[in-house]
């Protein structure tokens, strides 16, 4: 059973969204990528921040707190935060911690980085 | 307190030294002025004397020089007294014949009494060396007799195999007293046997009698008369010789003879026969040791039979029950010991289990414990209650068990069909059943066997589902002690065996935590049995009855581990049928809840593994985890509040004890001594979105 250490990739698209590419494992030893990689991504002041999911492995409780903190800091900052790449299982988390009441949920890349046109259904 | 000593202390010596020194210097001065008027004034030897009165008295304050005190009186005493004794002689001689003698014959007194003191400081080394000659023109380099003591006695203290030892004795006798030859001959039960002769000459046996036998060990060194009565057959071919016999002994009991022979015209003397009658001593003592060690070999010898014996008296296999493992471990802590245990096919493909422990250990429990293995073994296939087994057996051995002994004993009789153990105790340590809810005891009253007529047992049932065990154990492991005196103890036998390992597992975790608590090379208190029963969980896992464990194990306390117990638990109930999202959520909440055991309740020490356990019944799994928290220490937290926690009021952690809740159908927390235990249930059925 190998754990892998969270390794965070910023990269721009069009429009001042930043996107964060997620691989490996978003728990507690994921609070210094996740942070540096946000930190990154809104150096700019750019308009939103994307979660790319679709290599994270495994997301537990004390990642979804990395994830509600980062999301508080969007916040303050009138960032948006939307996500993609989730698994159906951890959409339904998402949901159920209510998280995608506050970000937006898409089901691909593009989506994502459209905006608020995206679409949000699981 | 040492006892009182006639040794005199130095200042005593010293001081005596001083005083004769003195007085001799006195008296000589006197006799010397008489004899030849010198010297002329008291005062001369006056003053030497008080010198040397002085001296003594000062060396008599010196420390540590004892040696050199008692060195300084011996001379001084001898010196002094010949002195005195030759000036004396003088005196009487020349006085007594009425001459005085004047100038010139004052001279040569003077000279002539010089040359006597002189002569006779020489006398002493001047005799010894003459007599050396002449003895060496009387005999062929003769050896006095006290040298082959000393050899002897040298020879002794080397790790000289016996017969050569006696061979060498052989021959210095007669190279120092016996030029005849020299015999040594041993006793075994009054048969005497010549064991070794210098020069070699084959001789009969003797034999005697008890009387005879008594009398010649106690009898000194003897010569032709007395052996000429006693034992006349030494004497055979030697009528001529002088002959002395030495008989060697010990305790009374006779072990053997020297016999010394040399020309009858050089008869022995006392000092021949001091020497002898020593040697005889010593050797006796050697051959006392000889005869101990054989005997001591004998005894371990036997002792190894008795354990093969006892071995055998155990059950050579184990049975091969399908859907059962039995495995047991026996551990005397002697050679032999008085645990026992045994397992008996009866009719209907039922088996007797039991263990068995006598009072003590070593030899006497074996004597007993092979008889009430023997006893019950009888018993048990004619009669099939435990309780009735128990009662014959106790009623057997009550008129034959020696007093302050008895035998306790578990006996239960195994039906594999159904898993029903139906058992009866006598006074023995309680069996543990691990069942799914945590490790039971087994309890049914009755007396030890074998202390009173007529006891009678109570007997129970306890039904063995799948996946449960049964340890029957003896209090050899309980009663180990480690260096501090303190006990394993029962408690923590219990908490082994709830540890979770089962079978042969179980047994070999029970001896390496015996082990790690007594402490490494500790000597192994009493006696160590066990019995394990295991009844398998069964291959298809669907199909398998109700309260069947798919799975247990344990993980150490460090973050990351929960990933391992998710895919572990996952993979348990693979076969089961649950519906994907339902066996994800089932997943992520034990990942939740084992990461809440590593952290709250075990701190992350490393020594606090989480237990898993996975069990299935009729409509659901259920997931057991199990950490080593103190009871009660468990925290009530609100509802995670986003909206708070993303406006700073909250804290953004949290969501843990949420997850669990929402992800199954039921969340149970119990706790008892040792840790809390959150059982998580998933229905087996159920849709993907049946949750609230």
């Amino acid at each position: 059973m190998t754990t892998s250490e969270l390794q965070a990739a910023v990269r721009q698209r069009d429009g001042g969204v930043a996107v964060i590419d997620l691989q490996g494992d978003v728990n507690s030893s994921a609070e210094h990528a996740l942070n540096d990689a946000y930190a990154l991504a809104t150096a700019g002041g750019p308009g939103s921040v994307v979660l790319n999911f679709e290599r994270a492995d495994y997301i537990n409780s004390t990642g979804i707190a990395l994830i509600v903190g980062l999301l508080a800091q969007a916040r303050t900052k009138g960032i948006e935060m939307r996500a993609f790449g989730l698994s159906d299982h951890y959409r339904e988390i998402f949901e159920i911690t209510r998280l995608s009441d506050f970000m937006t949920i898409a089901d691909n890349e593009d989506r994502a980085v459209g905006g608020p046109e995206g679409s949000n259904d699981a | 307190m040492s006892a009182p000593s006639r040794r005199r202390s130095p200042q005593a010596l010293w001081a005596t030294c001083g005083a004769i020194a003195a007085l001799s210097l006195l008296a000589a001065g006197a006799e010397l002025h008489l004899l030849v008027g010198w010297p002329a004034h008291a005062d001369g030897p006056v003053a030497v004397a008080s010198l040397g009165l002085a001296a003594g008295l000062v060396c008599g304050r010196l420390r540590f020089t004892r040696g050199a005190a008692a060195q300084a009186l011996r001379t001084v005493v001898v010196a002094g007294g010949l002195t005195m004794l030759i000036l004396t002689f003088y005196v009487v001689i020349v006085i007594g014949l009425g001459e005085s003698p004047h100038g010139t014959e004052r001279n040569v007194l003077g000279l002539s009494m010089a040359a006597a003191l002189v002569a006779l400081a020489f006398s002493g080394p001047v005799r010894t060396r003459l007599r050396e000659l002449a003895d060496r023109w009387i005999g062929e380099s003769v050896q006095p007799a006290t040298t082959a003591l000393e050899t002897f006695g040298a020879r002794m203290t080397r790790a000289v195999p016996i017969d050569e030892l006696l061979l060498q004795l052989a021959e210095t006798l007669r190279a120092s007293i016996a030029p005849g030859g020299a015999e040594i001959w041993t006793a075994a039960d009054g048969t005497l046997d010549l064991s070794t002769s210098v020069p070699e000459r084959p001789r009969p046996r003797v034999l005697l009698d008890a009387h005879e036998r008594d009398v010649v060990a106690h009898a000194g060194v003897s010569g032709n008369t007395w052996i000429g009565v006693w034992i006349p057959a030494l004497l055979a071919g030697r009528e001529t010789s002088a002959v002395r016999v030495a008989p060697i002994a010990h305790l009374g009991e006779l072990l053997g003879l020297i016999v010394v022979f040399r020309s009858g015209e050089d008869p022995y003397g006392a000092e021949e026969d001091r020497v002898l009658g020593e040697l005889a001593r010593q050797v006796g003592l050697a051959l006392h040791n000889v005869q101990l060690d054989s005997t001591i070999q004998k005894s371990l010898a036997e002792l190894e039979v008795a354990r093969l014996i006892q071995l055998n008296f155990l059950p050579k296999e184990l049975p091969d029950l399908p859907g059962w493992e039995v495995a047991a471990c026996y551990r005397p802590a002697r050679v032999v010991g008085g645990d026992f245990y045994d397992v008996i096919p009866l009719p209907a493909g039922r088996f007797a289990f039991l263990v068995g422990d006598v009072t003590d250990k070593g030899v006497p429990a074996a004597l007993v414990m092979s008889a009430t293995r023997s006893l019950l073994r009888a018993s048990a296939t004619r009669l099939f209650d435990p309780g009735q087994v128990l009662e014959r057996v106790n009623d057997q051995l009550f008129p034959d068990m020696p007093e302050k002994m008895f035998v306790t004993c578990i006996y239960g009789v195994l039906d594999p069909e159904t898993g029903v153990l139906r058992f009866a105790n006598a006074g023995h340590d309680l069996p543990y059943v691990r069942t799914a809810d945590g490790v039971i005891e087994l309890r049914a009253r009755g007396m030890p066997l074998g202390l009173m007529q007529g006891s009678q047992y109570e007997e129970k049932e306890a039904t063995l589902a799948p996946g449960y065990g049964v340890l029957l154990h003896s209090d050899g492991i309980a009663e180990a002690h480690n260096a501090d005196r303190e006990m394993f103890g029962f408690p923590r036998l219990k908490q082994t065996m709830a540890d979770g390992p089962r079978g042969q597992a179980l047994i070999d975790r029970v001896l390496s935590e015996l082990e790690t608590f007594t402490g490494p090379g500790a000597e192994q208190e009493d006696d160590i049995t066990m019995v394990t029963l295991v009844r398998s969980a069964g291959e298809g896992h669907v199909s398998a009855p109700a309260g069947s464990v798919l799975a247990e194990f344990e993980v150490p306390s460090e973050a990351g581990n929960e990933r391992e117990v998710m895919e572990r638990v996952g993979s348990a109930v693979a076969d089961l049928g649950l519906e994907s999202a339902r066996l994800q959520r089932l997943k992520t909440a034990v990942a939740e809840t084992t990461m809440n055991a590593m952290e709250h309740g075990n701190e992350y020490q490393a020594d606090r593994p989480v237990s898993i356990r996975v069990l299935y019944s009729t409509d659901r799994v259920r997931v057991q985890i199990t950490d080593r928290g103190d009871p009660g220490e468990l925290a009530e937290t609100d509802a995670p509040d986003l909206e708070a926690k993303l406006e700073g009021r909250q804290t953004p952690r949290g969501w843990g004890m949420f997850l669990i809740e929402k992800m199954v159908d039921e969340t149970r927390v119990t706790s008892e001594g040792g840790g809390h235990t959150v059982e998580l249930a998933m229905r087996l059925e159920g849709d993907g979105d049946d949750n609230e």
